[in-house]
């Protein structure tokens, strides 16, 4: 599959000036804007809404859970945030247990991630540079998950809403209503036989779509030949290879305590990076040669990370707030340390969580 | 800067030397900018700054800051050379003059927008601003350059009253993401959907 192939990079390397490439970046958008507009107008609804309780909540969401562990498909994935447009190759082959991927960036400059099962390589062709990490880490599969369709119940109404067509297939409308303010409500396109999530949507308080994903295209069944997946043994010769280090660990272990009280949200992993501990070609989060504490919070449908790290001066000025589609970023101070609060949930969550936090005397 | 520059051409200036690259100008202005970019540090350094904005919009890996030592060498030995350089035919009508008024400011917000980042939408600054979530209040501020510290730092952040909001990418930020989005897997959608957007979103943050 020549798709799947070497990605050139998106801008070509002549002296273009800059604003036209700006105007490259604007006709992508339209056009992506376009996809996004015509599959909405395919879309046909036909049937009518249902009630869910608890138990058909867990059915819908393990489906949709189990979809990639059972199905291979190739497609490609486009998704919108605040204003802005990028899609990916993807690849996904079941192999027995085994599950591969292979997602190509197709815009920006080339990056191709290769995950086998927990295990993922990305591959940055330019700065020859490969990070190896385990994603998921501690997460203590699946028993998160086994939990996760009641937890989902408690705080969120699901109702499946009607069939619509996406991608060239029929799909489920689920809607995810949250029952209370501290979270986004989502809508999920799962398509019919096999359960394959194909659109997603983030909706806020008023109904309004903050960020959205989907497949454009997806040959859902398509089985590629695993050495299109997967990288070879001699994949990364020639690569500088780096990997991430992630240690389990506990808040309480690092020095502090969290009271947190949003409802719904438990911790569902805590880990300690090593100051080069996030994958990227030019360096880490806390590359101030400091480790970086993340606990993760889950509401089984959404989940929250708190990031600490010793407070650096130079890099942190200031209390920050940040806005990208749903996802939402809380930066601030507490005494000597340097706090990230992020998730796709409302400010007021984040700031729950900052203000849960409390350093152990 | 008072230069003693002939009376048909206009004097350097940034805005200038923005239509100077897009190749805007006719020969003697070029000319002209060129010879004052060699002499004046400031106009070389904007000039620089000019092309390191294009360079980041073709690829962000192209987001370095040019060992200074070395600048000054090269700008010293460049100066002894002779300016080559084929002109093109000057397409300076007053209209496109207009639109280089716009142009150069612009160019100024996108170098802070794709040199510091692309999609971050600083919805508010301060710790009193920034309650209940609301994108109502938008402030600008200085410490966009503390946040990027391998990016070229931008000097200013100015921007027209009419923007409702600065966007900064910032390469600690998408790390941050990147670091959250693996665990995706908390949630019942599973790891794909998470594990795809976190790639997803640092290629569309530029």
């Amino acid at each position: 599959m020549r798709g799947l192939g070497s990605v050139s990079s998106a801008w070509p390397s002549s002296s273009l000036p800059c604003r036209r490439s700006g105007r490259a970046r604007g006709a992508l958008l339209v056009v992506m804007a376009w996809v996004g507009v015509s599959s909405s107008v395919l879309a046909q609804g036909t049937a009518t809404p249902v009630p869910a309780d608890g138990a058909k909540a867990s059915h819908w969401l393990s489906r949709l859970h189990d979809a990639p562990l059972k199905e291979s498909y190739q497609g490609t994935f486009v998704m919108s945030a605040g204003g802005q447009v990028a899609s990916a190759r993807i690849a996904h082959l079941c192999e027995g247990k085994a599950q591969y991927e292979r997602i190509d960036t197709l815009d920006g400059p080339v990056k191709r991630i290769y995950r086998v099962n927990d295990t993922v390589q990305t591959v940055w062709v330019a700065p020859k540079v490969a990070v190896i990490e385990r994603y998921g880490l501690g997460l203590g599969f699946p028993s998160v998950l086994n939990a996760s369709g009641d937890r989902v119940s408690e705080h969120y109404t699901l109702t499946p809403l009607r069939v619509e067509r996406v991608a060239g297939y029929d799909a489920d409308v689920l809607l995810l209503k949250p029952k209370d303010g501290w979270r986004f409500g989502h809508q999920l396109w799962a398509e019919r036989r096999s359960g394959l999530l194909l659109r997603a949507e983030v909706l806020n308080e008023a109904h309004e779509v903050l960020e959205w994903s989907a497949f454009s295209e997806v040959q859902i069944g398509q089985r590629l030949p695993l050495d299109q997946v997967a990288l070879g043994p001699k994949g990364l010769d020639g690569f500088e290879v780096r990997h991430q280090r992630l240690e389990p660990t506990t808040l309480q272990q690092e020095g502090w305590i969290s009271r947190v009280a949003v409802p719904g949200f438990s911790e569902v992993s805590c880990v300690r990076r090593a100051p080069d501990g996030v994958a990227s070609p030019q360096g880490s989060v806390g590359s101030g040669g400091s480790t970086m504490v993340q606990a993760i919070y889950s509401d089984g449908l959404t989940h929250v990370s708190v990031f600490i790290e010793p407070f650096d001066e130079a890099r942190h000025r200031r209390e920050l707030l940040l806005t990208l589609g749903a996802n939402h970023t809380l930066m601030q101070r507490i005494d000597q340390w340097w706090v990230t609060v992020m998730g796709d949930v409302p400010v007021a969550t984040l700031r729950a969580f900052a203000e849960g936090l409390e350093r152990r005397r | 800067m008072a230069l003693e520059s002939k009376k048909s051409v206009p004097e350097p200036d940034a805005e200038g030397l923005s239509a100077c690259m897009d190749g805007a100008l006719g020969a003697a202005e070029t000319q002209a900018h060129l010879q004052s970019i060699a002499r004046e540090p400031a106009l070389s350094e904007c000039w620089q700054t000019y092309h390191l904005i294009g360079d980041v919009l073709r690829s962000s890996d192209l987001a370095r800051v040019p060992d200074d030592a070395f600048m000054l060498k090269l700008r010293a030995a460049l100066a002894t050379e002779p300016v080559v350089l084929a002109p093109q035919p000057s397409m300076a009508s007053p209209a496109s003059r207009a639109l280089r008024r716009w142009r150069a400011p612009a160019a100024a917000v996108a170098s802070v927008a794709l040199v510091a980042g692309g999609m971050w939408r600083m919805v508010a600054t301060s710790t009193d601003a920034a309650g209940a979530g609301t994108a109502a209040a938008l402030a600008v501020r200085d410490s966009s350059t503390s946040l990027a510290p391998q990016a070229v730092a931008p000097t200013a952040v100015v921007m027209g009253a009419a923007s409702s909001a600065i966007l900064v990418r910032d390469v600690q930020l998408e790390r941050y993401l990147s670091a959250h989005k693996q665990f995706a897997g908390a949630t019942a959608l599973g790891e794909p959907s998470g594990f795809v957007k976190a790639s997803l979103v640092e290629v569309g943050q530029r």
